[in-house]
């Protein structure tokens, strides 16, 4: 199958390994000086083209960060038809919209065919040859079909779920709850704390899904309590990277690391620390922050996350706080 | 215009009625085919359960294509029949449901509807005194045409030019909002007034056994629906009979809420099983000929100041969502008393309605252009076939996943252009208003326990003004913003001109007036029809206290 790739970074190295016994024709998307680190060989099997040539790919991924998505997706519409099919691996909702990337590559492009690949899997763990499993949300057959044909290797397992829209709010607000448990892990709450914060960190993700029009389940899916428990996985807090490629648990643990700090310089020093990774979190939970007001929803932990990510207290006192909310039926 | 597809209808009929049997017989075996516990006798055992049990319990006026009898003995019969008994009542079935649906088109009908609708339709929407119109033998001609100069009546805007090049290159699909019975006979007359072709449409069989209207409906190219028929198979033939005219170039009409708005909310919920089958037709197309026409959509909206039957929707809306909350009220007036009180009262007001055609759109939701170019929300031409292609071969097909998801983006953009196109005039500004008002003085209190309780409450005429001001600045941004329109009269005049113009309108035509004015405010009487009023208003996210907060 000639597959198109589309962007960079961790799900970018994902699938140019897994999509290996595929021709793969790559772009780096409309700016080209983030792409596929320079003077790095690409392998054999991924060809890097111009954007013309797309039109002849019918499956394109994009791992692309969210700011970047409107603007390549603008770029795409111009070779793309009603025939492509879409998989982006965003795991975030626009800035000033709140938009999903879906919605956004919908606006942009003419293709309907659009889906979502996301789950607990990351280039180490692929790369070593480690078990991968994913979920592929979309409202249509053929992109399910498509995408497990595609990822069709040994160890890799893709699930297939119709809700779109739920799973890309799921795989966002997910982000939120794991900014915290890296704060308490690296306070060393316990497993008690943690625990708690997972569980009830998915129940205000499954209310923040059906506001958003989801179903329930796709909070509890891969695409959130999965994509939550491998960014909260000690292997991922504790493993070794580099900062432009952090999880949101690392950047949460930073926080505290940082506590020395004027608790309201923090998050700049981190910002310019660990570049996009922070800033894409940092702006989400920034952009979620209206949630509450516009929908009547507590949501308890996304106040207090908003509270950490613009410097208006300390990660010691967010957990305190968060602690001493009113506790109600589960 | 060369003569529109629908005068060789009744050449096409038999045709139509064959093709149509043929393809739900072939299309009902091979479905019982690939599943096994699916057979034949499980559709027939459907129909006949719900015939049954609808025959047993009520019986209108319209003919019954088969007893009660009937079915009966089909249904007993059932489990012993073999396969090619079962097939011979499916083929019976489908053969008899569609005679019974598909229609007729008499061209003379329709020449003598396009003459005389006009003077008809004048009466009800001409301002003028009807003495002033000279009825003496010398001025005759001069007389019917002052009855048919509905121009001024009943206004005609949008994308009609491009509709009408459409016209000559595909088929139309005209999809309008239904507020009103009246709604089809405005639609018939608006599309022969504005150059456009007629149209074929489904009507409730009702409509076809009353006097008055059945003689037109029988010849104008209405085909029948029985609403009170809901097993699979008379679905599946309503939408095969729809496929079937569209691929063979018939413009066709029909109304996507599926029934008349109850609360004169825009339509929120857009049914798909027609608009589906808009797709399901364009691929047909594409597969047997590859110069198939193509089929564009129109969505149109219909803007009245005063509907006919507003005061039994608003009923049925009420008892339906307030349930134990909503307390009837008795209505003594029968549907003459309602359409001559209707006629009578508006004769009396300059009452507008406008007919605003939305910008058309190919099956998959994109906009077209008069030359029939389809074009993405950026702007960029794309070709609707590359949709109902595969992605990795890039031969057209049918995907029946697929084209639902397409159905459901297409119903969406539908949504979408109904609001944008739909017209507030000045009623519905000022019943919102005032509604509005009432609620601020009893915060606490649900629409239903102010429907029951508020009446007769006094809103003070300044504070309402300057609500009405605050509202109109908003709608005109969201007018430049493309959200909604306003009409030439809201346009043009002054805050007071449009209160005191949606005020005569509630004064009129209702059983009792559902405003009076007093020294400095208005008493709010009939409650219920302007909480229906205001709701067109409601239609769009508009929080009056929030745009004018110390009024």
């Amino acid at each position: 199958m000639n597959i198109g790739l589309v962007g960079h970074g961790d799900r970018f190295e994902v699938l140019a390994h897994l999509l290996r016994n595929h021709t793969i024709s790559y772009w780096p998307g409309d700016d080209a000086s983030l792409a596929h680190e320079d003077g790095a060989e690409l392998p054999a099997h991924i060809q890097r083209v111009e954007l013309e040539a797309l039109k002849q790919t019918p499956l394109i991924f994009l791992c692309l960060p969210i700011h970047r998505l409107r603007t390549t997706g603008n770029q795409l519409g111009k070779v793309l038809s009603g025939r492509h099919i879409l998989v982006h691996t965003t795991r975030n909702l626009e800035m000033s919209t709140l938009s999903t990337p879906s919605k956004i590559l919908g606006e942009e492009t003419p293709t309907l065919r659009c889906g979502f690949l996301t789950g607990p899997f990351d280039a180490t763990d692929a790369l070593a040859g480690r078990l991968c499993s994913g979920v592929c949300a979309s409202d249509y057959d053929e992109v399910h079909d498509l995408v497990i044909a595609a990822l069709d290797v040994p160890g890799v397992r893709i699930y297939r779920a119709k809700d779109l829209g739920g799973a890309e709010a799921a795989a966002a607000y997910s982000r939120v709850i794991a900014i915290l448990v890296g704060v308490g892990r690296q306070l060393k709450l316990g497993a008690g704390f943690e625990a708690s914060l997972l569980t009830r960190g998915l129940a205000e993700t499954a209310h923040f899904v059906l506001y958003r029009g989801g179903y329930e389940s796709s909070a509890w899916g891969l695409a959130g309590c999965g994509n939550l428990f491998f960014d909260a996985s000690s292997h991922h807090l504790n493993g070794e990277s580099l900062p432009h490629r952090a999880s949101d648990a690392q950047i949460g643990a930073e926080f505290v690391r940082r506590q020395d700090a004027p608790h309201a310089k923090i998050p700049d020093t981190i910002r310019k620390d660990f570049g996009s990774p922070a800033d894409n979190l940092f702006n989400l939970i920034a952009s979620l922050g209206r949630v509450p007001d516009e929908s009547g929803l507590p949501l308890p932990i996304l106040r207090h996350a908003l509270k950490l990510v613009d410097g208006e207290a300390s990660a010691r006192e967010i957990v305190e706080s968060l602690l001493t909310t009113p506790v109600y039926y589960e | 215009m060369s003569q529109p597809s629908l005068f060789r209808y009744n050449k096409d009929r038999a045709h139509i009625v064959s093709e149509v049997c043929q393809r739900t017989y072939s299309a009902i075996l091979a479905e019982t085919r690939r599943k096994d516990d699916e057979g034949i006798e499980y559709l027939l055992n459907e129909a006949a359960f719900q015939e049954v049990e609808r025959l047993q319990g009520e019986q209108g006026p319209e003919d019954e294509i088969h007893s009660i009898s009937w079915w009966r003995d089909v249904s007993r019969r059932l489990g012993e029949m073999s396969e090619s008994q079962k097939r011979t009542i499916l083929r019976e079935l489908a053969q008899s449901y569609t005679e019974d649906i598909t229609g007729s088109f008499d061209p003379r009908v329709y020449r003598l509807a396009t003459g005389a609708l006009p003077v008809g339709l004048g009466m009800l929407f001409k301002a003028q005194d009807l003495r002033q119109i000279p009825f003496s033998a010398l001025h005759m001609r001069k007389a019917f045409k002052h009855l048919r100069d509905l121009s001024e009546r009943i206004v005609i805007e949008g994308h009609v030019d491009t509709l009408r090049h459409l016209a000559r290159r595909g088929t139309l699909v005209f999809l309008p909002t239904h507020s009103s019975n009246m709604d089809s006979i405005l639609m018939g007359w608006t599309l022969f007034q504005a150059g456009l072709p007629p149209v074929t449409y489904g009507a409730g069989k009702n409509l076809f056994t009353n006097p008055l209207t059945s003689f037109f409906m029988q010849n104008l190219g209405a085909y029948k629906v029985d609403r009170r028929i809901k097993h699979s198979l008379y679905k599946e033939l309503l939408k095969t009979y729809s496929q079937v005219l569209l691929e063979r170039g018939y413009h066709s009409l029909f109304f996507p809420g599926g029934t008349r708005s109850r609360s004169n909310k825009v339509e929120e919920h857009i049914k798909l099983g027609l608009l589906g089958t808009t797709i399901t037709a364009y691929t047909n197309g594409l597969l047997s000929h590859k110069s198939a026409k193509p089929i564009y959509l129109c969505p149109v909206t219909i803007n009245y100041n005063l509907v006919l039957e507003a005061e039994s929707l608003i009923r049925d809306h009420l008892r339906r969502e307030g349930g134990r909350r909503y307390f009837l009220e008795d209505d003594e007036f029968n549907q003459l008393n309602k359409v001559f009180r209707f006629a009578l009262n508006t004769m009396q007001m300059s009452s507008t309605t406008v007919m605003r055609f939305g910008e058309p759109m190919d099956p998959f939701g994109n906009p077209v252009d008069l030359n029939g170019t389809s074009f993405d929300a950026r702007g960029r031409a794309v070709d609707p076939t590359s949709y109902v292609r595969k992605a990795l071969t890039g031969e057209v097909c049918h995907d029946i996943s697929r084209d639902h998801q397409y159905t459901r983006h297409t119903g969406e953009c539908v949504r979408r252009a109904f609001l944008k196109n739909t017209v507030l005039m000045p009623v519905h500004l000022v019943a919102f208003v005032l509604f509005e008002l009432l609620q601020q003085k009893f915060p606490r209190w649900d629409v239903y326990r102010l429907l029951r309780l508020a009446g007769g409450e006094i809103i003070a005429g300044h504070r309402a003004q300057a609500k009405l001001d605050a509202l109109l600045i908003d709608l005109k941004a969201r007018e430049t913003r493309g959200e909604l329109r306003i009409s030439n009269f809201v346009r043009d005049h002054t805050c007071a001109e449009i209160f005191e113009e949606g005020c005569s309108y509630l004064r009129t035509y209702h059983s009792s007036p559902l405003v009076e004015p007093m020294m400095n405010g208005v008493t709010l009487n009939k409650l219920d029809l302007l909480y229906y009023y205001g709701n067109r208003v409601r239609s769009f996210p508009i929080d009056l206290a929030a745009i004018a907060p110390n009024t």
